[in-house]
């Protein structure tokens, strides 16, 4: 059996595009991805009084003035992570007035983003009998935890025990220890070490599991981001930044606990690597989704191990 | 205010990368090695008589512009680390990737070593014999004997590599602040050095070097021409002196091979990359430009001439680098070891910049499971990969006593050639890029999209280049830089290296295709559905 594993699209639709289209690419059995699905930015394309269109966008300022440049913009604004959304100046002012608005925003182009991806899933790889995994990740706020469940293709794997083939069970787990942002899904240690405890009680065979976390183990290598200080500025020393690990120690003593065959991680962007933790192989494919990489790991697997494994870029 | 709103952001995890555009700076700066500018003012004219190094310099900086350019435009289009090995594998095949790469790995593995001898001799000794003569202090120009036995150089520069080692396993941060304390001392001593050469002038040279030498700057250039070494410019030459100018600029662009690790990586590249070139052209005009106007063209030319053939008219055990020159000029010890630090620090920060960028494109194999993953492990308090630093010492260590012993690395001779082939790889790459690899070219910015007549920029470059290439790879099999005609068996080394990346690559994708793992996926560009 053949996984493909990615994670943190972040909303880049183009990111999304070639997930989907990896299945296909790397004669995948299932594709997973493990979290952070949703962008973190809307650009206006604000309509002017003389007809046109204007938005800013990766530093430069736009002016659009026919349909194909509008539609044009949508794309890249779509592939590069973000939300385009036509508005005018009133609606602006409104916005950057009331907090609450610009969520309610957000949640709607988020609903509408990923209910969009889902069809695109559907679409073109329903039939192909490539199993597809979707997970929300820490970043990911919790009303797309519906739409996913609305398709029958696509499966939410969170907090559950499911066999993915006859022979691999995998637990699965969107939440993060908590981060400097207060992502909708960080959690305390604890909470994280309940949850797992919980699914592990149902696995009838560990050494068969995979572990589908999206927060990587503390130290594991796996999970070295920038230190930042209370203003959320890396701090550096001798010019450099200074790296600290920052996964969850729950995740580390579970995977020390249980000796699962596999862990498939994401969350934190620059660690990409893999690393063993006793007999389990756990592996971090990174995200480059800002430069419209798809980072990903193939992993051969058969009944009883973990044949190979390899971390692409494509 | 609202007019200001560019776009809307929610809170959520940003993470970055870790070298910053001055970081990518003193560190391209550290691989072109500011110190061999020194030593070029020997190495030229004694190779390509007659060589103006001012000129070659110019030159020298156009061709590596061009290759500057294009290295950059990859590099902000496939921003990964690996440099050519990444998007010659993309655009041509892995196995050529790894051609280039492997000849890369070769050269800064052996050089390792070599380097450390130069640091020992051309560095310490060089530093203890000018102090020695000028204090009169019988003991340093002892120990300068000493550390002239191969048995004692040997020693000193396998502790050299032990420290360095030591450096990289402590990890990026600590290796990045050494260089940076290095890089400021030499730029001091840089600055002092030039500035006691222009304010003592050329009658202060004279009476300085008969004073040493026991000999005239005269008798010196009159004993070149007695040798046959001619007088003022020789502008063919001086065409050709810029091979050596190329071991210099191509560290301009070394930024490329870590460039998955730099932030804000078009602006980083741009400054890393650009900053670089106009840094050490600079300094290397003002080098140049000082010893042309201090000492005289034909005086600096017959010192490198004389000294290289061994001619008894020069009397002085060192070699007359620019920066030992400076014992001619003053007898301060403290801008006599200023001096000195100008070679010194450079040449460490180079070696360990070349330790450093081995063990990545070493790591960069690993990953890819071009040879065995085990080598990528990282040691869990500096995140240093261990295996492959210590792999890389021991090649060093091995390396310094066949070096110091044997003539075995006399095809190093021949690594400019092996640059030039690198080089030649890259601009096909980037001659076919548009055409083979559409979807990467029309994603690209804009600077890399944009046409002449139709013709994409960057195809134009790779012709000039190509071209600038093969002209270099001749100037490197010319009788004048070999020093007599082209020998086949020293030709052997250059063919194996060359075929031997793609062979590894050939043998790894069959052994890791028997595991189910098909190498050339690690490339593949996947299109979006």
């Amino acid at each position: 059996m053949r996984i493909f594993y990615a994670s943190d699209v972040h909303g880049s639709e183009k990111v999304f595009r070639k997930f989907l289209n990896a299945g296909r690419v790397y004669k995948a059995d299932i594709i997973i991805l493990g979290g952070d699905i949703t962008g973190k930015l809307i650009i206006p394309i604000i309509k002017q009084s003389n007809g046109t269109y204007t938005c800013h966008f990766l530093g430069s300022n736009m002016i659009l003035k026919t349909e194909e440049e509008r539609r044009d913009m949508e794309k890249k604004i779509r592939f590069a992570g973000f939300y385009p959304f036509y508005t005018d100046m009133d609606e602006i002012r409104e916005l950057d007035a009331n907090k609450k608005k610009r969520d309610e925003l957000f949640d709607e182009l988020m609903i509408e983003s990923v209910r969009s991806w889902i069809e695109l899933a559907e679409k073109s790889i329903g039939s192909t009998g490539i199993k597809c995994f979707i997970m929300p990740g820490n970043d990911d706020r919790f009303i797309i935890d519906s739409v996913l469940e609305e398709s029958d293709f696509i499966i939410n794997p969170d907090e559950k025990v499911m066999y993915i083939d006859d022979d691999h069970e995998m637990i699965s787990l969107s939440n993060s220890n908590i981060t400097p942002w207060n992502a909708p899904r960080d959690v305390t240690e604890e909470e994280i070490k309940s949850k797992i405890e919980k699914m592990v009680k149902k696995v009838e065979d560990m050494d068969n599991c995979i572990f589908n976390f999206h927060c990587p183990p503390y130290n594991s290598g796996l999970d070295l981001a920038p230190k930042l200080d209370k203003n959320l500025k890396p701090v550096t020393r001798g010019g450099q930044f200074e790296m600290i690990p920052v996964g969850s120690t729950a995740i580390r003593h579970a995977i020390e606990k249980y000796q699962p065959l596999l862990g498939l991680h994401g969350h934190i962007h620059e660690s990409r690597g893999f690393t063993k933790i006793g007999r389990t192989i756990c592996i971090n494919p990174g995200s480059e989704y800002s430069q419209g990489f798809l980072d990903g790991a193939i992993v051969n697997l058969n009944e009883k191990k973990v044949l190979s494994y390899l971390l692409i870029r494509g | 205010m609202s007019e200001k709103v560019k776009y809307f952001a929610r809170e959520a995890t940003g993470l970055t990368r870790t070298i910053g555009t001055m970081d990518a700076l003193v560190l391209n700066l550290s691989l072109m090695s500011l110190g061999y500018l020194c030593v070029y003012i020997v190495f030229g004219p004694a190779t390509f008589f007659g060589a103006n190094m001012m000129v070659a310099l110019g030159i020298g900086l156009l061709i590596n512009l061009i290759l500057g350019v294009l290295y950059y435009m990859f590099s902000i289009t496939m921003p990964r680390t690996g440099g050519d090995y990444v998007f010659v594998s993309r655009v041509v095949h892995p196995a050529v990737g790894l051609l280039s790469n492997f000849w890369l790995v070769v050269i800064l593995l052996t050089a390792i070593g070599i380097v450390s001898v130069w640091l020992v001799v051309d560095g310490i000794a060089a530093l203890l014999w000018s102090l020695g003569t000028v204090m009169g202090d019988a003991g340093l120009l002892s120990l300068y004997s000493v550390l002239m036995e191969p048995s004692i150089q040997m020693i000193a520069a396998i502790i050299i590599v032990i420290l360095m080692t030591a450096v990289l396993l402590a990890g990026t941060r600590t290796y990045i602040r050494i260089t940076w304390v290095l890089f400021t001392i030499m730029i001091l001593g840089m600055i002092t050095t030039l500035a006691t050469m222009l304010i003592v002038g050329h009658s202060g040279f004279v009476e300085g070097f008969e004073s040493i030498s026991g000999t005239t700057i005269e008798n010196v250039i009159s004993a070149a021409r007695a040798a046959g070494y001619p007088s003022g410019v020789n502008w063919s030459n001086t065409s050709l002196a810029v091979t050596f100018m190329m071991l210099n600029f191509v560290g301009a662009f070394w930024s490329v091979y870590f460039a998955g690790e730099v932030r804000e990586v078009r602006k980083t590249q741009l400054y890393g990359i650009f900053g670089a070139f106009l840094v050490f052209t600079v300094v290397g005009l003002a080098i140049y430009g000082t010893l042309y106007s201090v000492i005289g063209f034909d005086a600096v030319n017959a010192l490198a001439y004389t000294s290289a053939i061994g001619d008894p008219s020069y009397t002085i055990p060192v070699m007359p680098y620019a920066h030992q020159l400076i014992v001619f000029f003053t007898n301060n010890p403290v801008l006599i070891f200023l001096a000195a630090m100008v070679f010194i620090g450079s040449n460490l920060c180079n070696n360990m910049c070349m330790v450093f960028n081995a063990s990545r494109m070493l790591f960069a194999w690993s990953f890819d499971r071009i040879i065995p993953p085990g080598f990528s492990d990282l040691d869990k308090r500096f995140n240093a990969p261990w295996k492959i630093i210590l792999l890389i010492a021991i090649i060093s260590i091995i390396s310094i006593p066949i070096y110091l012993y044997t003539a075995a690395f006399d095809y190093l001779m021949y690594s400019i050639t092996g640059y030039a082939i690198i080089y030649f790889i890259a601009s096909v790459a980037a001659i076919v890029f548009p055409y083979t690899r559409k979807d990467i070219f029309q994603d690209a910015s804009p600077i890399v999209q944009s046409k002449i007549g139709g013709i994409p920029v960057i195809s134009i470059l790779g012709v000039v280049s190509a071209i600038f290439s093969v002209y270099i790879g001749y100037s490197t099999l010319t009788p004048a830089y070999l020093g007599g005609p082209l020998q086949a068996e020293y030709l052997w080394p250059v063919l194996i290296i060359t075929i031997l990346g793609p062979i590894i690559y050939g043998i790894s994708y069959y052994a890791n295709k028997r595991k189910g793992i098909d190498l050339n996926q690690t490339f593949k560009m996947i299109p979006p559905l």
